[in-house]
């Protein structure tokens, strides 16, 4: 009986122990999401939202102005962990060397896979409205044009791909530089036929970004090897369809260049395309340390070291210096109102005082935050709110700087021009962001990418090549009398002849610099004797100033200004390194760029 | 767990010997199984009396520790130091068993007598010891398999803090690495090398029978009677699909049958670091700074302002030094306790024990402390039904086992003052954000790092003796596990840089259920043949979850992360995502023996998981294996000298469960920096591809071929194994680096082959053997390691069909797994060698790499393997000394020739720049000398030292702080010998423990890490670092060139260190 009872009770044990559903190998995941998503109405949302969430790394990382701005006439090195980007070092613009460039790449192919998913099995997704389901894949290419774009103008040849990869492959190789061009427009072409006209939220792409794209594209593509004889008059025909109707896109220019820049206008009228961040620490990073691609550093890079500065220390409004570019004297000096034959106009304290760009996009006093002494001087009788230091963007006669000297309570700094270092320079302060929560938190500011300021540049530089360089001043006349200080819109009027393309690269140096775009400009130009006008710019020392030391006596009688940029350039320079690791990921099929 | 026993095939002696089954699977030791019962006549029976002996060996040594006790009863006594025991018998009927581990044990009847002297017979031979095996043991003379063990004696040498420290320098073919110092850091272990290049190389471990997954920091060693390490295919196949990268089969104590017995093991030790990182002091910074500006601007002169903070050059004028290390190092303690009773009649057996683990760091608030209790239950029902359970509890609490405050230790300015005049802590005290005062997390409520854990781990039996040598088994396994992370840092920390505070909680459940059928049937035919036949069928299902939340600007520090809704959420996240798994698995063993001679196991598995993709779910992992004692065969009878000599070959595949789940179908990501975005004010949740699927995933298989020889000589006082090895893991697991240019940058696929050869060998020698009780004994335990890592394929091919390197994820044909590729090393550019360093786009002063193919330039085609981690053998060492009542234990191992990468001097990891940016290590670095005027504090100036070792400091701009090719200089040799422990003890005569009310006493007195010594000249300055600790905290990916694929798990290690204890063990 015993037995029996036992060995029921083992049976039991058994049974109860090991009788369990019967799908226990069956792998039902819910908490992970497959590829599948992406055939869903949500799906769909998400994987077009996570398109757009590219434009943060490309448009919002050290590697944004590193790969855009940096290295050229505009801006030289900065004290703080600098690159190879910004003197063309030979030891570090490698392709094992150079990670912003890198970190472009890969972030561009991972958003066009993510372009190509949605693209492919969107069509298919269910719940959508037809109105719906076309705008996002209408935004969907837009966004992949754009990441091809970025990469096209990069790194020349690139591998083309516009099918979702769903099996590992490392058989990779580069298309040819016009067929990337071909599928670009293809792209766009396809969207502008569909996509709509403003934004339905803040950040999303509308058929204006299209045309101002096109524009682009066609522009760049006119110098480029796989010029097409009609690319100018195609690039003035959407630059010109944009400006012509820019009331249908909600679009106009702002009156005053300040306004362009406002802390919370970021999505303004005059905004074609941005990329989008907010203070919801949620959705955007905003800690400042945490580093997990896709934070903007915009408001950091630009900025010197003010918090050194005598009676100064560092505080939310002023923002953290990470001093990465120091703007050069040639962009100073642009502000300066010349004549037809280069001759300033303006001297002395009135110099940069018709064209207002440079005192609305720099900073260039401090005032006093801290009266108290720190490692650079300072004292407890200097008054909060008053002068700490002045950038005056000239040398002063000894006269004026004795009597700064003299003044009371407490005199303030001054830095001229020649006491510029890689610390202490003028500020651009275009993307400044005063309502971080914390000291050192990353900025909440969308970045703009383009704006119709632009535009009318972008035209007045393909009329200019297209023999119109009347219609040419008349749209570049348009952003310069915008810039004008009151009353000085006649002086800041140039004629036709004063269309050159130097004239234009200055003027979107003026209007544009630090927008990520310089780097390409000179990239795409070429002097009127047919020389590439990267290379040459930064070999001339006008451009890009020489390193030197800087000894004067006063606060900053040291420290270094300049950069070894024209000595370093090389001619392969024009294209970026393809990173080593993809060569040797795909074991050598993906060839380098000559030089490299 | 089963136990194969000799059999007498009589039909009378059946029932004894059941209860002695019963008894030996109870004590799960390694107790002698062979036994020599006497029968004896009953006498007339009397009433209580008491009866006293001497309990002797066979040549009349005494013997202490014997246990005495009363049959049926708990009534029992310990024999004394002279051998003695009293004891009061209850009646005239009364028998007395004598057991004592490494002797028959005796049964005799009493009688009237009240004096009872008794002799004990050695185990002849190591013949009928029992070793456990995986699903039961077998007799040590018929296992077939490599297996090491780890006895229990072994285990009290060195009071450890988790089991894989104990079997540190232990046991031959195993690998253990300490990961660092800071309290609660489990180890690497490694068995035979590595042979995956996929996340897991980890041993399976499996604890009394279930399972184990997890911490090691779960388990209380002193809850542990033995460890037994499986190595070969014919061991492990019987674990199938986990099998592959070894099995440590862990045994937890159980109760005896016996008089109950109480145990009381403590310590208490102090332990501090072992050495110092050998750091500038402010005059040195001082220089070096000034030199790297000097180097870029030579007429650079140091009274510029952007040298020096005001505050700084007061301190330098001062001759002050900020001395980070003195402020923060300070002295730690561990301490241990453990208290244990047990006992039990004939059918019921109970152990249990309370723990209590304590260790504190070598920084403020570090600290781990464990509580564990378990609990154990062997009830025999009736004549065929046994039940038990073990039930293994414990709950950690760890303090700050993120913080790690090294870098600030290091890096910031020793110039520059942490407090302000008002005595306020500095955040920046140079005013570079790079350089933050560690000091700043050390103010009331300026951080919280905590982690608490309570694991339930759980094992219930139940068995059937079905028919003669036939059983069937139940084993229920259920772990559970819960955690509990909690953080918070304050604005003023170099966590938040001064920005708003942070705090975060996250919690974890994770559970385990396993269900096994054992059917065993043992039986000897005809006193020759063995038979041992195993049949498994067992379930197993894996459920993990956990959740995570973090807000930013709490409205009040001392809430700390108590209160999360006073802050602005910031992540929210399913940080553990919930994942499930099940395995299925048939198992089938035979074991057969003839005349101890001959034996031969053949297994089979089968495993079927949830992991792979449908029809790619099962699997069979087959092995077989021979082995014959030679020592037993007739010839060799007359060779007294030779006691074991045994030949055992085996061959067997067994796999690897490195896959997660959910890896055959693909996935899409979310979350901030990966898809998340914003339309406005309104969050965008957006999704991108992150893997791409998989449906042919699969397991990879490692088949290990095993030649083993055991042996023992000279009435066995060297005795030991020598093990010769080759592994093939085939379909690798491979985590492949894909160009990015295809939306992913790698993918997990199975391809490619690795080969792992070796040999072992384990000695133990008796060198000096006792004449007699008390007098001068010394022996010693060797081991030592080779193995040899290869990769065989990669499945990538050349054009010609041959292999090839895989240069992209930093692979090659013919090296060991994890090797170091990158730039060679030749020194610094000296004065004289100006026009080829300016050749080679560099300058004098800076770091010399080797132009590999002469093709004048400098670039990718030039890296080279500059080194491995593979050891070229490693060993242990332990000697015992014993006499009268004192121990002397001394613990060593060394490994040899393996390359280490430091992170201090590794210039990726930024501990070592060359800008002077922020302190560093004291490196001999180039200098072209400073004149006396620009350095106060050092008079004569710094004179010029051509080294060529460490490049000249330089400020000179450029993409990183550190110098060009700086990640060469963090390659060093990791040679070392550790002598990991020495303890000396003292066991109290018998008479005072008795006069104490205790049965035994033992105090001893052990220092850990007395002495490491390190080949590398630069370990031997930075005592601070353990090369030992620096073997394993690399890992190797394709992805960063930069730092040639270099990164460092876990960041960096606080300094090794030493430490004194003291402690007791009593027994009442």
């Amino acid at each position: 009986m015993k037995k029996i009872v036992l060995a029921t009770l083992s049976t039991t044990l058994v049974l109860s122990a090991t009788s369990c559903n019967k799908n226990i190998l069956d792998e039902n995941p819910t908490s992970v999401l497959t590829p599948a998503f992406l055939q869903t109405a949500q799906g769909v949302e998400a994987g077009v939202t996570g398109v757009y969430s590219g434009l943060r790394q490309v448009y919002g990382n050290d590697a944004a102005t590193f790969t855009t701005e940096a290295g050229t006439d505009l801006w030289t090195t900065g004290i703080s962990a600098s690159s190879g980007l910004a003197d063309y070092d030979n030891n570090s613009l490698t392709p094992t060397g150079d990670g912003s460039n890198s970190f472009i790449w890969t972030a561009c192919y991972q958003k066009i896979n993510a372009a190509n998913g949605v693209l492919q099995y969107g069509p298919n997704a269910q719940g959508l409205t037809p109105t719906r389901l076309t705008q996002l894949l209408a935004e969907a290419k837009l966004l992949r044009a754009q990441y091809y774009f970025v990469l096209v103008q990069d790194f020349g040849d690139v591998p083309l791909y516009t099918t979702f990869i769903d099996q590992p492959t490392k058989d990779i190789s580069r298309a040819p530089l016009a067929d990337v061009y071909t599928q670009i427009l293809k792209d766009l072409t396809e969207s502008l036929a569909t996509i709509a006209d403003k934004p339905a939220q803040p950040g999303r792409v509308t058929r204006a970004t299209v045309l101002h794209l096109l524009a682009k594209v066609y522009l760049t593509r006119a110098t480029s090897s796989a010029k097409q004889a009609t690319d100018y008059q195609m690039a003035a025909q959407y630059a010109k369809e944009l400006i012509d109707n820019q009331g249908r896109y909600g679009l106009a220019l702002e009156t005053d260049p300040a306004a362009v820049f406002a802390e919370g206008n970021e999505n303004g009228k005059e905004v074609i395309f941005n990329a989008q961040f907010n203070n919801d620490a949620t959705f955007t990073g905003l800690d400042g340390f945490t580093y997990v691609s896709g934070e903007n550093v915009l408001g950091f890079q630009y900025r010197s070291r003010y918090d050194k500065l005598p009676n100064m220390a560092r505080d939310t409004y002023n923002g953290r210096p990470f001093a990465r570019h120091v703007p050069t004297y040639f962009l100073e000096n642009s502000y300066i109102l010349k004549d037809a034959s280069g001759n300033a106009l303006e001297s002395g304290a009135a110099l940069r005082t018709t064209d207002t760009r440079y005192s609305k996009w720099f900073t260039t006093v401090y005032t006093v935050n801290t009266p108290s002494p720190n490692a650079n001087g300072g004292s407890t009788k200097a008054v909060v709110g008053d002068t700490s230091a002045w950038y005056p963007g000239r040398e002063l006669t000894a006269a004026q700087l004795t009597r700064i000297a003299n003044r009371t309570p407490y005199p303030y700094i001054v830095i001229q021009p020649s006491q510029y270092t890689t610390e202490y320079f003028p500020t651009l302060n275009k993307f400044d962001s005063r309502n971080r929560s914390s000291l050192n938190g990353f900025s909440t500011r969308p970045n703009i990418i383009y704006r119709l300021a632009e535009t009318y540049l972008m035209a007045a530089e393909a009329y200019f090549y297209l023999g119109n360089s009347a219609q040419a001043a008349t749209y570049i006349n348009v952003v310069r009398e915008r810039a004008a200080a009151a009353g000085k819109k006649a002086q800041m009027d140039i004629t036709p002849a004063q269309v050159n393309i130097d004239f234009i690269l200055d003027e979107r140096a003026r209007e544009l610099c630090g927008e990520f775009t310089r780097w390409y400009d000179l990239k795409r130009t070429t002097t009127a004797g047919g020389a590439n006008e990267l290379l040459t710019r930064i070999r001339n020392t006008n451009y890009a100033p020489a390193l030197r030391s800087v000894t004067t006596p006063g606060f900053t009688k040291g420290g270094v200004y300049g950069s070894n940029a024209a000595i370093n350039i090389r001619d392969f320079h024009v294209l970026r390194p393809i990173p080593q690791s993809e060569i040797d990921r795909t074991s050598g099929k993906l060839t380098q760029n000559p030089g490299y | 767990m089963n136990k194969s026993l000799p059999s007498s095939g009589s039909q009378g002696r059946d029932r004894k010997w059941s209860r002695l089954v019963a008894l030996l699977l109870l004590t799960g030791s390694l107790t002698p199984a062979y036994v020599q019962a006497q029968q004896q006549a009953p006498v007339s029976t009397s009433g209580p009396h008491q009866v006293t002996g001497k309990v002797t060996s066979d040549d009349g040594e005494a013997l202490p520790g014997v246990t005495v006790v009363v049959k049926g009863t708990t009534n029992g006594a310990t024999t004394s130091a002279d051998g003695t025991y009293t004891l009061t018998v209850p009646s005239d009927n009364a028998i007395l068993i004598f057991s004592s581990v490494g002797f028959g044990r005796k049964e005799v009847a009493v009688g009237k007598r009240t004096s009872l002297s008794q002799s004990l017979t050695p185990e002849t031979q190591a013949l009928n010891e029992v070793q456990v095996v995986g699903y039961g043991t077998q007799k040590k003379s018929q296992v077939t398999g490599a297996i090491s063990s780890v006895s229990d004696e072994q285990l009290r040498d060195v009071p450890v803090a988790n089991v894989g420290q104990a079997l540190q320098g232990r046991a031959a073919g195993i690998t253990v690495s300490s990961n660092g110092t800071a309290p609660g850091q489990s180890p690497t272990i490694r068995i035979r090398g590595s042979r995956s290049l996929s996340g897991s190389n980890d041993p399976l471990l499996v604890v009394d029978g279930v399972p184990f997954d997890g911490s090691l920091n779960d388990l209380n060693p002193d809850d542990i009677t033995s460890l037994e390490v499986l190595k070969d295919a014919s061991s492990t196949a019987i674990y199938g699909a986990r099998g592959a990268n070894g099995v440590i089969l862990i045994t937890t104590r159980r109760g005896k049958s016996g008089a109950a017995r109480a145990t009381y093991a403590g310590y208490y030790g102090i332990k501090d670091i072992y050495g110092r990182f050998d750091l500038m002091n402010g005059e040195q910074y001082y220089n070096y700074r000034l030199e790297a500006y000097r180097t870029q601007s030579p007429t650079f002169d140091p009274s510029n302002p952007s040298f020096l903070t005001q505050d700084e050059r007061n301190n330098y004028a001062a001759g002050k030094t900020t001395d980070y290390q003195s402020l923060l190092f300070q002295k730690g303690h561990i301490q241990n306790h453990t208290l244990g009773v047990s006992g039990g009649t004939d059918i019921t057996q109970y152990s249990a024990s309370l723990g209590y683990y304590d260790e504190t760091g070598i920084v403020p608030v570090q600290r781990f402390q464990r509580y564990s209790l378990r609990g154990t239950l062997d009830q025999q029902i009736g004549k065929r039904v046994k039940v038990g359970v073990n039930t293994l509890n414990t709950f950690t609490n760890a303090n700050d086992p993120n913080v790690n405050v090294l870098y600030q230790i290091l890096t910031t300015s020793p110039l520059a003052s942490p407090y302000d005049a008002n005595g306020q802590l500095v955040l920046y005290p140079n005013g570079d954000n790079a350089g933050s005062n560690p000091l700043t997390l050390y103010t009331p409520n300026a951080h919280l790092d905590r982690s608490r854990r309570l694991r339930s781990f759980n094992s219930l039996y139940g068995q059937v003796n079905i028919l003669k040598g036939l059983d069937y088994r139940l084993n229920v396994g259920l772990d559970g596990r819960t955690q509990a992370d909690e953080s918070f840092y304050a604005s003023v920390t170099p966590n938040n840089g001064g920005g708003v505070n942070t705090a975060s909680r996250s919690s974890s459940i994770a559970y385990n259920l396993l269900a096994e059928n054992l059917l065993t049937y043992n039986r000897n035919f005809a006193e020759k043949h063995d038979l041992n036949v195993t049949a498994l069928y067992s379930r197993q299902t894996y459920h993990a979850d956990g959740f995570q939340a973090g807000v930013r600007g709490t409205l009040a520090d001392y809430q700390l992360a108590d209160n999360l809704g006073a802050g602005t959420p910031s992540t929210i996240s399913n940080n553990t995502p919930p994942i499930d798994w099940a395995l299925e698995s048939y198992m089938g063993r035979l074991n057969y023996a003839y005349d101890n001679r001959y034996s031969a196991t053949l297994t089979a598995r089968i495993d079927r998981s949830s992991r792979l993709a449908p029809g790619h779910k099962t699997n069979v992992f087959p092995s077989a294996a021979v082995a014959w004692n030679i020592a037993n065969e007739s010839f060799l009878k007359d060779y007294s000298w030779l006691n074991t000599l045994k030949l055992r070959a085996s061959l067997g595949r067994v796999g690897s469960t490195a896959i997660n789940p959910y890896q055959t179908q693909g996935a899409l990501i979310t979350g901030i920096g990966n898809g998340y975005y914003n339309y406005g004010t309104t969050g965008g949740i957006g999704i991108i591809p992150s893997a791409i699927p998989n449906p042919l995933l699969g397991w990879e298989y490692t088949t290990t071929a095993n030649f083993g020889l055991d042996f023992g000589f000279f009435e066995n006082r060297l005795t030991g194994s020598v093990e010769v090895y080759q592994q093939r893991t085939s379909d690798l697991l491979l985590p492949d680096a894909l160009p990015t240019a295809s939306g992913y940058s790698s993918f997990l696929r199975n391809a490619g082959q690795t080969q792992n050869r070796g040999i072992e060998i384990s000695l133990t020698t008796v060198n000096l053997r006792a004449k007699d009780l008390g007098g001068f004994e010394w022996s010693t335990d060797w081991n030592f390691t080779v193995n040899r890592e290869k990769i065989l394929n990669l499945n990538v091919y050349n054009a010609d069909g041959s292999v090839r390197d895989d240069v992209g994820n930093q692979r090659f044909i013919g090296q060991p797994l994890y090797v170091i590729y990158d730039y060679r090393n030749l020194g610094v550019w000296q004065a004289s060698e100006a026009d080829q360093a300016k050749k080679y786009g560099s300058k004098v002063g800076q770091i010399k790499v080797a132009d590999v193919n002469g093709d004048g330039k400098i670039d990718a085609n030039d890296r080279v393997i500059v080194g491995s981690r593979q050891p070229k053998f490693e060993a242990g060492l332990t000697n015992r000394f014993r006499f009268k009542g004192l121990d002397l234990t001394i613990v060593a191992l060394t490994r040899v020739g393996a390359t280490v990468v430091d992170p201090y001097s590794f210039g990726p990891s930024y501990y070592a720049t060359n800008t002077g940016r922020r302190n560093q290590l004291n490196f001999d670095y180039y200098s072209t000398g400073i004149p006396a005027n620009l350095t106060p504090q050092t008079p004569g100036g710094v004179p010029a030292n051509p080294s060529n070792t460490y490049p000249e400091p330089d400020q000179t701009v450029r993409a990183n702080e550190w110098p060009t090719y700086g990640s060469t200089l963090g390659y060093h040799s990791g040679t070392f010998i550790k002598v990991r422990s020495i303890d000396l003890g003292y066991t109290l005569p018998a008479a005072w423990a008795k006069a104490a009310f205790m049965s035994s006493t033992r105090i001893y007195l052990q220092v850990q890490n007395p002495y490491i010594w390190a080949a590398d000249k630069y370990f031997q300055r930075n005592k601070a670092i353990d090369p030992d600790a620096l073997s394993y905290s690399t890992r190797f990916g394709g992805g960063d060139i930069s730092g040639a694929g270099i990164t460092f798990q876990g960041g960096s290690n606080y300094p090794v260190t030493r430490a004194f204890i003291l402690g007791v063990n009593l027994g009442f």
